[in-house]
Formats: structure tokens, sequence, C-alpha cells
């Protein structure tokens, strides 16, 4: 079991609208001051007050870019995550609690600001993740070569691709729920993913994230001090990353092929929070491309490949009353794409009892970070001992 | 992007491979401590720490790994051709290393697990000005 479960929670939670891409006049550092003002008045605390900050991604708006807009008083700690797109959303947030555990600050807001005037995510992926060879041979977005490797996963792994449609379909059950998601009101019918566009086979443009402008943060604080907030705090019961020989960049020659580089994050995770799949009430789980969500969750030990037919049923994956909701505000594909912060926000939300998909009673709210990367992250509970 | 670009970027490991590519030749890295195969090429052999690895000249057969027919364009060199297939390739000769290409020709048969023989076509718009190898499905025995 981690020794510092349940010390440190997110306290905070912030956000602005999801804008559609381009369609916001604001650069992205206003857009991210927007986002941490929005997640200290949610907390209750002073922005100035803020004293580390903590981004992933390629992301620009560094503390000291947002200290004068927020009159911070004295900034002690400003780190990055490494890992392409989303697959340092969940890191960041360890690093700001192993800051907060080690007394390197008190207040850590952890955040991602997008503007996609100012640089596509896809081209700050390329150029950390895509050698020449993929541009070569027309290769010119992540969703691409993702689509590689589900491929293998429907045809060789034998998951079939019903699993990617219940699981769009729940998140857009959601989402069309959220007043807050780009598709609210809007619900996905078998025969509507059946018969939508491809993007890359066999992705359809329902199993794509969205592309938005705008910004999310939550705030990291000790459990002690997070108790005497405005919010219930969520506590930090695991944070967990792992990724082992021979994987890490490798072109396309990684095994097992079809994975998202979760499968030894699991081990570790279960074993830092004392608890297993079974305990998870709500997954916020990250899906830049549905079929690397599906493999995730399975790499983690929802279920296994055989009964992944079985497990992935629409049925199943909608709150309140399903065995194990995902992506309870619709996620990156149904709510918007703040490379996997908005996840962060839902699972937040889901142990305060405030989703509008509220799951009842929601103890242990599982969220995790994007494939391709290191695996990663974060088992938040209502209880410290959880 | 040209060859010689790729010397300053910070993809250089693997400019041997594009300067071979550019002679008409495909050739595919191997640590000379170990005989790992190592593709993308990397600066040391995580298995035996070797610094040393040689470029081995390797014959343009593998097995379809796996493949996507891209309908949406993010790459505006490719958007008259309308959707095209990408194929991820084994090579037996290389230790079963996967190399990225496109299909060529009919794709009858295109299945994972297929034999296919490639061919190095020169530097082209829809290739970022580099060579490449594009690929064809063989014939049923």
């Amino acid at each position: 079991m981690w020794s510092h479960k349940g010390k440190t929670a997110i306290a905070g939670i912030g956000t602005t609208p999801y804008y559609r891409r381009g369609a916001s006049d604001e650069s992205v550092t206003a857009l991210t001051v927007r986002a941490i003002v929005d997640a200290c008045d949610d907390a209750g605390i002073d922005p100035r007050d803020v004293d580390g900050f903590v981004s992933y991604g390629a992301d620009h708006s560094s503390g000291t870019r947002l200290m004068p807009s927020l009159g911070t008083k004295d900034l002690r700690w400003s780190a990055m995550a490494f890992g392409g797109g989303g697959s340092g959303s969940a890191p960041a947030v360890a690093i700001a609690a192993s800051a907060i555990l080690a007394g390197f600050a008190d207040t850590i807001v952890v955040y991602r600001g997008v503007s996609q005037s100012e640089g596509r995510l896809l081209e700050l992926v390329k150029e950390d993740h895509m050698s020449p060879q993929y541009e070569v041979n027309g290769l010119a977005a992540p969703v691409e070569f993702m689509a590689l490797r589900t491929r293998h996963m429907i045809e060789v792994a034998g998951v079939p691709q019903s699993a990617m449609r219940a699981f769009v379909r729940a998140a857009y059950f959601h989402a069309a729920k959220n007043p807050a998601a780009s598709s609210r009101g809007h619900l996905v019918s078998e025969e509507d993913y059946e018969t939508s566009r491809y993007i890359a086979e066999p992705y359809h443009l329902y199993d794509c994230s969205r592309e938005n402008d705008g910004a999310a943060a939550v705030i990291v604080t000790s459990g002690e001090r997070a108790r005497d907030l405005r919010q219930p705090p969520a506590y930090i019961v695991a944070a967990a990353q792992s990724i082992p020989t021979d994987w890490g960049e490798r072109g396309e020659s990684h095994d097992p092929y079809w994975c998202s580089g979760f499968f030894t994050v699991g081990k570790r995770l279960w074993a830092d929070a004392g608890h297993g799949p079974e305990d998870m009430d709500v997954v916020q789980v990250y899906e830049n491309t549905v079929g690397l969500a599906v493999a995730t969750l399975i790499e983690l030990g929802f279920c296994s490949v055989e009964d992944a037919g079985d497990f992935f049923q629409y049925e199943n994956l909608i709150a309140p009353d399903g065995k194990l909701p995902v992506n309870t505000a619709g996620g990156n594909i149904a709510e918007g794409f703040f490379h996997g912060m908005g996840l962060m926000l839902e699972g937040t939300r889901q142990i305060r009892g405030q989703s509008v998909n509220q799951v009842p009673d929601a103890t242990l709210s599982l969220v995790t970070g994007g494939p391709g990367g290191q695996g990663s992250a974060v088992i938040l509970g209502k209880d410290p001992d959880a | 992007m040209e060859v010689a670009a790729l010397l300053d970027g910070p993809f250089r490991d693997e400019s041997p491979f594009w300067e071979a590519l550019d002679r008409g030749e495909l050739q595919m890295p191997q640590c000379a401590g170990c005989g790992r195969w190592q593709w993308p090429p990397t600066p040391r052999c995580g298995w035996c720490g070797s610094f040393e690895h040689a470029w081995v000249t390797t014959e343009l057969r593998g097995t379809l790994y796996s493949w996507t027919r891209i309908w949406t364009q993010f790459a505006p060199e490719r958007a008259a051709h309308g959707p095209f297939v990408v194929v991820l390739i084994e090579l037996p000769q290389a230790g079963n290393s996967r190399l990225i290409g496109t299909l060529d020709g009919p794709e009858d048969n295109l299945r994972i697990g297929a034999a296919v023989t490639g061919r190095i076509v020169p530097p082209s718009p829809e290739a970022k000005g580099m060579p490449s190898v594009v690929w064809s499905i063989d014939e049923e025995a």
C-alpha cells in the first residue's frame, strides 16, 4: 500500500467553456488563467496563494508566464510531465502531489490550455513522437497510426468492434445530458455509429476526440488543508505510472502491439491503492481514439480480451446503474478535448456527488492518462483511508 | 523535409536509413554487440550496452502486420488521391522490425499475415520529398 495514500487531494476544479476549434478570441494564456481562477474560486482560495504550477504535453504556459496574471506571491514549484498529448495528464497530478508531500509547495495548480490557433496538438505530438517514416507514408495524425494498432486489437487479439461502439454510445449518452458538453443533446445510435464516415479504418468519426479551444485546471493540496476548504476533498488514493522494456519510442515495433501501454500500470496502481478494478465505482478513461481506451481498460484488468465483448455493453457503461459507468461527462470524444484534463475534473465531481451523471454513492473514481507514452492513472477517493 | 534536413533534426540517428533508400537500398540497423535488431535506431543498445550498430542491407520482402485505409486527409500533399492504404510491414530478415509503408497495387488479399514485396520509389511531394517504400501483396501460391 502507498504510504502517502489520502494525504493529498484535489480541492478545486475549474474550466472555460469548450469552444469549438479556433472559436475563442483569447490567447491560450488568457484561457489558462481563466480556468485557474475558476478552480481557485471553486476551492475558496485566493489565486495569489497558488505557489506551484504543473502542466504537460508541450504546454507553453509556464508558471512564470502565468504569475503576473494571478498575482502569485511566491512561485515555489514549476514542472512539466513528459508525454506527447495527454499521456502526461495523470502524471502531472502525481508531480503536484509529490511536491506537496515533499514540502516544496502547498497549493499547486495542474492545468492544460489549448488554442488550436496557436498550434494544433497533432503538430506538437509530431515534434515529439512521430519520426519521419510516419509522415512520409501519409500518417499525419495520431488517429491514423492508432488505427493500425486497433486493427490489430480487433483482428488478431479478437476484441470486437462492438466494444468501441458501446463505449462511444455511452460517452455520447452522458454528454447528451451535460450542458457544458460539445455534443449536448446528441445521442448516437448503433446505426449512427455504423454509418458514420471513416477517418482511418477501423476508426469512425465517432471514435475520435474533438478539437477544442479552452483550458481546465485542478488545485492539488494536502488532504489536511483540503478539509478546511470550500469543497469536499477528492483524496488521491494512488497515482501510478509504468511502462516496461520493449516499449517507449519504438516506432511501431513495440509489443504487445495493440496495447495502450497500460499493461504494467495495474499491478502498481492496485497494489498502491489496496483495491482492484472491481472496487472502482466510476471510470474516466482517456480516449483520443476509442480503441485505445478499450485497450486501456482491458490492460488495467477490468475485463479480459475474451470477455471484452460482454463487458463493453452499452447498458454496463452508463450511469447511474451500469456496472462500470465510463466517461460520465462525455469525455474527450463527446464533452470536449482539453487533452484529458476534462476527465480529471469529472473524476473529481463524481467523488463530490456533483456530476450531471452522478453514480450513486461513488467513493472510488479512476482517471487514466493518455495512451502511447508511459501508462498512468490516478484513483480519487471520498475517504482519505479509502 | 529532405534527407539532408534529417541530419540536424531530433531523428538524426535515422539518417543512414534514408540515405540508403536514396541509393535504392533498404538497410536496417542491427546491434553490433548482441545482434538485436533495433528499428528505429537507438544510440545505445538497451540490452547489451553497445554503442555500435551496423546498417544491414535487407530484402524488400515481409509480412503485413497491420493496415488502415485513410479517408480524412490530414496531409495536404495526398488530398488529391482519395483514400489510400497505409501498411505496417514486419521484416523477417531484420528480426521482425516493423516498417511503415503504403500499399501499391490491388487490394485483393489485403489481410494481416499476407506476404508482401516492396519497391523503393524516388522522392515525391506526397512523401514529403523523401524516398519511400511501397508494398504490394504477393499473389497466393
